[in-house]
């Protein structure tokens, strides 16, 4: 690996490490006393310190090390965590994530991390002096967990933090730890492949987690003729033993279970065990490999450039147009044998675009996970008291979608935070629970996913909304009046509008909501306000599961086909002349008591034909702009598919009423059709 | 030949093609590959010249009517048209011509600047000079960004 590699390791999983430190940090200030959760942001804080210490970023490296003084203070009973101390562990995470941000940007670390440094000096300080008299009896008891050997026993060995959390974690699983000694024949001429065979024997029935000397020393032959194992496994002594003894080579088999006091009571089981299965060591950037902890299972994962996700797309795409072609060859000339070998084919084809299509899809999670922050520290600064709630977070989305979906969910729980959710004396004064909640959930609904974010807090006036719109002249008096309640509310997503009294730097800039919809509707989604006065708001976002296809209706004009998106269209009828009527110069049709302009497609798109604009009976589209309704008379209807959406190019960039092209079961290219700036 | 005198000498390959009758090179850096002529899709309200877009093997590329670019007579098309596939700062587009003959290198010093007082209704910002082959055969080498700069030139 060059230095660039080890960069980009060292970049992805100490980011990695941050956002867990983060998920921590936030679960320990709702559960002070839960000593677990100071053991994943130590394992956290020791990790990062590992792995930048080799890098050489010695920051990082300092100000982790200060971090885990204090941790380690906690986890020994000497301090407790109080919000005081969550804050500074929480300034530490931003300033570890800025040195991070500058090492990708430039390399160097620039951010002064001396203050944050001293103030966590000044706690594990503080907390000597204060309670002294403690001390020595807390130190017995570190004393008795360092010294974790059974009394009689001869084998003994010194574990790290990171092994101690293994062996709990075994104790749950219900594995016993074993101290085993392994001592070889005198002759023995290949010690590091019976070791090797000790190791494998061993590994199938248990987990190692450490040995005496190191594996690379072990591997090395640099030991004399017997080593010791840590061993975590639910055999009994015997079948251990003689799996060991069966080794050819090994003449002594010493195996002694290990009695580990001191075990902390823990809630959910399972959870931890999980957890401990997630740690990773730092082996890759680590110089020395003395861990077998290796063995522990990671899911292998590689990192691939969504670029090279969409020319695998394109391939596989033109495989398949490939594949029709060979099947028209196939019934051409009558071949049988290739007609059937095709229909294999095609099997193969459509599960390779699943699986493609699946590979750039992203759970919903790499964005909430940055919300319980954003909430907590602005209740924090608003004075209120919230508690968020996610639901949902592995739903899936496409890449592209997850991209650009960040911003304006961040403005929505703003929003919630900032206008929706009362502060605790209000919420107190109309009967509701101090507490306000925010419900932040994903789920899929057919072929979209559903984002809710719903809040209990004081809901939106409709009649405060018209009020604002039309003193900024928004909306008229008696455009006003005809309104009805979903109408007035949906006013909030008008360019220019704003609620809040004073502009506050969290929200209230005016452009928002109309950001949140305009980024919506980019990304072919909608949005829906639903809500209460005094009961709470509930804002739903519908965004499809990816971008690169969607459902759309073929037309054709003379021989030109287009796609019209689905999500355009309200619905297709015939038309006869007679019930077309011409209203200051334009063709109108009164549909269900709504009068619907009629334009020929063919006219707009400048098709060459020689046909009428209006014929005897007409085929037209009707389709949705804005909250208006246009007919567009066409040819032929060839039928509604999914088709996969191709940008044009930067040359066609602004080219009004086409917003792409998709390509034909025949090979051929047909435009899809932009409905809002057709006309 | 010294070892002067061939840093000098600036070997240039270009590919030569024509347009009705007249000859025309493109250098070789520009070309991707070459195609033969298939149907266009053509794309409403886009600038006259595009022919339209075409599919190459799943990406989308636009094709350019040279001749309607240079404001050339059209006289009908066969056999023998291809379409030459090019990448120039990462923007792909096609432009179609009615042969392509060949790849010839030329030394630098044979590309001659634009005679000043020409009848071609090319605007002389398209070219980038004319190239000596031999005596006889002479080529309009085109400045190809400046007639893929659609933006600047177009109204």
């Amino acid at each position: 690996m060059s230095m660039a590699q080890y960069m980009s390791v060292f970049i992805d999983e100490s980011k990695e490490h941050l956002q867990l430190m983060n998920d921590s940090l936030l679960k320990l200030e709702q559960e002070p006393e839960d000593i677990k959760i100071i053991d994943e942001v130590f394992r956290s804080a020791h990790t990062l310190k590992g792995m930048s210490a080799t890098m050489g970023f010695t920051r990082i490296a300092e100000l982790t090390h200060h971090m885990e003084n204090v941790l380690d203070n906690i986890r020994t009973g000497k301090a407790t965590v109080d919000t005081g101390l969550v804050d500074i562990l929480f300034e530490c995470l931003d300033t570890l994530n800025a040195l991070v941000d500058e090492v990708i940007e430039g390399g160097q670390e620039s951010t002064e991390v001396t203050e944050l440094m001293e103030k966590l000096e000044g706690m594990t300080k503080g907390v000597s002096k204060e309670k002294t008299s403690k001390i020595p009896v807390k130190t017995q008891e570190v004393k008795k967990e360092e010294a974790l050997v059974s009394g009689d026993s001869k084998l003994s060995m010194n574990f790290n933090e990171y092994e101690k959390e293994l062996i709990v974690a075994g104790h749950y699983k219900e594995m016993k730890t074993y101290l085993i000694e392994v001592k070889l024949d005198e002759g023995c001429l290949l010690k590091a492949a019976r070791t090797y065979m000790v190791f494998r024997n061993l590994e199938e029935i248990g987990e190692i987690i450490k040995s005496n000397p190191s594996v690379q020393e072990l591997e090395e032959e640099k030991f004399d003729n017997s080593f010791v194992v840590a061993f975590l496994s639910n055999r009994p002594v015997a079948e251990i033993q003689k799996e060991v003894q069966d080794i050819s080579e090994v003449r002594n088999v010493t195996v002694e279970e290990y009695i580990v006091t001191d075990i902390p009571e823990i809630k959910t089981e399972e959870k931890v065990v999980e957890k401990k299965a997630e740690v990773k060591t730092p082996a890759k950037t680590a110089s020395k490999n003395d861990k077998p902890t290796e063995a522990v299972k990671k899911t292998a994962t590689v990192r691939v450039d969504t670029e090279k996700l969409d020319a695998l797309m394109n391939l596989v795409a033109e495989l398949v147009i490939n594949k029709t072609r060979l099947a028209q060859i196939g019934s051409e000339y009558n071949l049988q044998e290739l007609s059937e070998t095709l229909s294999h084919v095609d099997r193969v084809t459509s599960d390779l675009q699943s699986v493609v299509t699946k590979a750039r899809m992203v759970p919903i999670e790499t964005v909430f996970s940055r919300f319980p922050r954003v909430v907590r520290d602005l209740a924090k600064d608003l004075g209120k008291d919230i508690e968020l709630i996610v639901q949902g977070k592995e739903t899936e989305l496409d890449r592209t979608v997850i991209d650009e979906i960040g911003d304006p969910l961040i403005h929505l729980i703003r929003n919630s935070v900032d206008h929706g959710i009362e502060k605790p004396e209000i919420r107190k004064e109309t009967g509701k629970s101090t507490t306000g909640t925010i419900l932040l959930k994903a789920e899929h609904e057919g072929n979209s996913v559903v984002i809710t974010i719903k809040d209990d807090g004081k809901g939106l006036n409709e009649e405060l909304i018209v009020k604002k719109a039309i003193e900024k002249g928004l909306i008229s008096d008696d455009e006003a009046e005809k309104m009805s309640k979903e109408e007035k509310v949906k006013l909030i997503f008008a360019s220019g509008f704003s609620t809040a009294e004073k502009v506050t730097d969290v929200s209230g800039r005016g452009v928002g909501m109309d950001v949140v919809r305009t980024k919506i509707e980019a990304l072919n989604g909608s949005i829906e306000v639903l809500t209460d006065a005094g009961l709470g708001t509930e804002i739903k976002i519908k965004l499809p599961l990816t971008l690169a296809i969607i459902e759309a209706l073929m037309v054709k004009l003379e021989d030109e086909i287009f796609a019209i998106p689905l999500a355009n269209i309200v619905e297709t009828i015939d038309i006869g002349k007679a019930d077309i009527k011409v209203v200051q110069s334009e063709n109108v049709v009164l549909l269900r008591g709504e009068i619907v302009p009629i334009l020929n497609l063919s006219k707009l798109l400048d098709v060459d034909t020689n046909k009428p604009e209006i014929e005897d009976t007409n085929t037209v589209v009707i389709v949705k702009v804005g909250s208006k309704k246009i007919g567009l008379v066409v040819d032929v209807l060839i039928g509604q598919q999914e088709i996969v959406i191709k940008s044009l190019g930067k040359l066609f960039t602004g080219t009004k009423g086409i917003t792409g092209a998709t390509v034909l079961g025949n090979g051929e290219v047909a435009l899809i059709l932009d409905v809002l700036t057709l006309v | 030949m010294t070892e002067n005198n061939l840093e000098k000498a600036k070997i240039i390959q270009i590919v030569g093609f024509k347009l009705n009758n007249e000859e025309y090179a493109l250098e070789i850096e520009n070309v991707q590959e070459i195609i033969k002529k298939v149907k266009t899709t053509r794309v409403p309200r886009s600038r006259k010249y595009v022919s339209g877009v075409i599919n190459l093997r799943g990406i989308i590329v636009p094709i350019i009517d040279l001749k309607y670019r240079f404001s050339m007579s059209e006289q009908g098309y066969d056999d023998n048209q291809r379409i030459i596939i090019l990448k120039i700062n990462g923007i792909s587009a096609g432009i179609i011509v009615d042969s392509v003959s060949e790849v010839i290198e030329i030394e630098e010093k044979q590309i001659l600047p634009n005679p000043k007082q020409t009848n071609s209704d090319i605007n002389s910002d398209y070219l980038k000079g004319v190239c000596k082959v031999d005596e006889e055969r002479l080529m309009t080498l085109l400045n190809i960004e400046k007639v893929l700069e659609i933006k600047k030139h177009d109204n």
